[in-house]
């Protein structure tokens, strides 16, 4: 298996298009490493790059010891599942799968066999005869990242493999991927768009954002302490509640009311303060140092509901609000940060 | 030659079984509405391929009844013009056309497909001036066959350009093998940008992420091409293979051209036709016209049976069609 390490990597698209910019990252070897940012921020540039379907504009790419960044892709041992899954159209599922070992020279039989072993990890075990064509947008994928799994690669780039999955299907294939990367060890790079996946799945997750790293760290560290606020409202379900706020001494004033800053934190500045909205708690009830405001939207999350308040002075406090309490959009209610949770950035860092 | 498929997509007799078949008042909407092309088709088509037979049948010009007596004008001889063809006094000319007809077939195009697929890989290929290369291949294409024939002639004739540059005195328009050479030359040149023209849209077709998904798995350019690349095109490339071979099993004008009918080494079955109808042995040359309507359809049928799982897709019925088409072209060509 292989660590990779990208350094000072910068791609220019033949039209002046700077997909990435500077980009520094190691991931360690075995490592389940996921690339979390939003679109068009160069995750899939930079994940063909390190698998060589780039060349890029200055930096270098090497994995394990070997500097590959003139390496072409097929000589570099990775595997990568495309985001359009790029099946072969004219083979049978088994033979998709089994096409890397093909190139590898592997018998007959014995690529039958591991085809077969892989698909059927994956419930495509049904589908070995059809082509790509016959199957639907998330057995396709799955396909893909069987193709992957088959190849027996050092490093697994995987572009949103599982976005076209149901609820269900992802869950399984999910751990199916958890359960394969921890038993083969395969240094895997993955790109989602799902935080609950990235932060189920990944040892530690990067943050892109136009081009270059933001934040790099476990999914705790990055979900508890995002760096910036652009992680912040990037990462958790919930968007966190971002709202300008007036530091003074160890107490914050936001939207009018004032409450204490969290611990460590003193001083006197214009700042951010940010707070998910499953650390407010919410009350029909007047509370003291709690965000006072008009209920303007219920949407239901399930076993909780995400409450939109309108309070003067912010674009809105949004708080998750238990099953059961069902407020009614019109009426008032309060909602009070608990003070060891909240983030207080200035100008752009985390204090 | 677009125009050989377009003409006759629905055509009469299939047509008139399907309707019978039709019971629903949509097939009979849908067949009463056909109906005016069916009938034009009928005229253009139908009667055409009959009166051929028909002719091939009868033997004109003066001749001894029974009795005897000299009569002139049509008469009715039944299947003797197919038997001088295949075992009479015809018979060598016929087999030797049928020979050469064949062979310009196998020959050209496969020399064309390869060429073809050549210049679609190299067309597809983003470099400088690719537009410009794009334009050029297809310029022989452009140029109508009777007057490249011309060009070739000029080019292959005994102090021509040909001779010059491989420092040879061959007598490329005479008859003789270097005949047969100079017209597969010309063949080639002219309708290999054909094949690359249908295989670059074959090629464009296929996803640029396949070619990668294959590149990182380890494959290299070739294996690319033999397991990717050529099984993708295939549908395209059978539709060019298939038009190109019912063209050269029609081909005229450039032997014609080029060294002249009624040349041994080059004479195919339209220029032998085309030579008894302009010594006004209509009978004899509508029977040529009708075996290469037969050996048209019999190919096409078989490739179109052999490999062309794919060429139609699900339409699968209408699969049979494309070889009456051609025939029925020919046979028209020959007998105007
Ligand atoms: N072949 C290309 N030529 C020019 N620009 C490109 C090319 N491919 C991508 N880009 C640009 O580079 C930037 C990064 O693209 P990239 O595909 O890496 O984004 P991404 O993070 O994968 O986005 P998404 O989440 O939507 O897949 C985008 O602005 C995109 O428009
Ligand atoms: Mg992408």
């Amino acid at each position: 298996m292989a660590a990779i390490a990208v350094r000072n990597l910068s791609k220019e698209y033949a039209g002046g298009v700077r997909a990435l910019d500077g980009l520094d990252l190691e991931v360690a070897d075995g490592e389940f490493f996921a690339l979390l940012g939003p679109s068009g921020c160069g995750k899939t540039t930079l994940l063909r790059t390190i698998a060589g379907l780039e060349i890029p504009t200055s930096g270098t790419v090497s994995l394990g010891e070997r500097d590959v960044t003139r390496l072409p892709p097929g000589r570099r041992d990775v595997a990568m599942v495309f985001q359009d899954y790029a099946l072969f159209p004219h083979m049978d599922v088994a033979d998709n799968i089994a096409y890397p070992l093909r190139i590898q020279r592997v018998g007959r039989q014995d690529r039958r066999g591991r085809a077969a072993e892989v698909a059927a990890g994956l419930g495509l075990r049904d589908l070995l005869a059809r082509r790509p064509a016959q199957l639907s947008g998330g057995q396709q994928q799955r396909v893909a990242l069987a193709r992957a799994i088959a190849a027996h690669p050092a490093v697994f780039l995987f572009d949103e493999p599982l976005s076209n999955l149901d609820a269900r299907l992802r869950l399984e294939a999910r751990s199916f991927l958890k359960r394969l990367q921890r038993d083969l060890g395969v240094t895997t790079v993955f790109v989602t768009h799902d935080q609950a996946e990235a932060l189920a799945l990944a040892d530690r997750i990067a943050v892109m954002s136009a081009g270059r790293i933001t934040q790099i760290g476990t999914p705790r560290t990055v979900f508890q302490r995002p760096a910036t606020p652009f992680v912040a409202s990037f990462i958790g379900s919930t968007p966190m509640n971002l709202l300008p706020a007036v530091l003074s001494g160890d107490r914050l004033t936001a939207a009018g009311t004032a409450f204490p800053a969290p611990p460590g934190v003193s001083g006197e500045a214009e700042v951010q303060y940010g707070v998910r909205p499953e650390y407010l708690d919410f009350s029909a009830e007047p509370l003291p140092e709690a965000f006072e405001g008009e209920v303007a939207v219920v949407e239901h999350l399930g076993t909780s509901d995400l409450v939109t308040l309108a309070v003067p002075g912010t674009p809105g406090v949004r708080v998750v609000v238990p099953e059961g309490v069902d407020p009614a959009p019109g009426t008032r209610a309060w909602a009070r940060p608990h003070p060891a949770r909240g983030l207080v950035y200035e100008s752009g860092t985390l204090l | 030659m677009a125009t050989t498929i377009n003409e006759g997509t629905p055509v009469i007799p299939t047509g008139r079984s399907r309707r019978a078949k039709v019971a629903d008042s949509g097939g009979r909407l849908a067949a009463l509405l056909l109906s005016p092309t069916m009938l034009v088709l009928a005229l253009v088509i139908g009667y055409p391929v009959l009166a051929g037979f028909r002719e091939s049948l009868f033997t004109r010009g003066e001749g001894l009844d029974a009795d005897g007596f000299v009569v002139e004008g049509e008469r009715f001889v039944g299947l003797d013009n197919y038997a001088a063809i295949f075992s009479g006094d015809r018979a060598t000319a016929f087999w030797n056309a049928f020979g050469n007809t064949t062979f310009f077939t196998v020959t050209t195009v496969f020399l064309e497909t390869v060429i073809g697929v050549a210049m679609a890989l190299i067309m597809q290929r983003a470099f400088r001036g690719r537009a410009f290369v794009r334009a050029s291949i297809l310029v022989p294409w452009a140029i109508p066959t009777a007057i490249s024939g011309l060009l070739w002639r000029w080019i292959f004739q005994a102090d021509g350009a040909a001779n010059a540059v491989l420092g040879t005195d061959i007598l490329w328009t005479a008859d003789g093998p270097a005949a047969k050479t100079a017209v597969i030359i010309a063949e080639v040149w002219k309708t290999s940008p054909f094949i690359a023209l249908l295989v670059l849209a074959g090629l464009q077709m296929i996803p640029r992420e396949v070619y990668e998904a294959a590149q990182v798995d380890g494959a290299g350019a070739l294996q690319r091409f033999w397991r990717i690349t050529l099984p993708l095109v295939k549908p395209a490339l059978l539709v060019a293979v298939l038009f190109r071979m019912l063209d050269v099993l029609r081909m005229f004008d450039l032997p014609a051209v080029l060294v002249g009918v009624n040349q041994k080494s080059v004479q195919t079955l339209t220029t032998i036709s085309w030579f008894e109808a302009s010594n006004l042995r209509y009978g004899s040359a509508a029977a040529y016209a009708t075996v290469l309507f037969v050996y048209i359809a019999v190919i096409s049928y078989l490739f179109v049976k052999l490999l062309g799982a794919d060429i139609i897709g699900q339409a699968r019925e209408v699969r049979k069609k494309p070889a009456t088409k051609a025939g029925a072209k020919t046979v028209r060509k020959v007998a105007a």
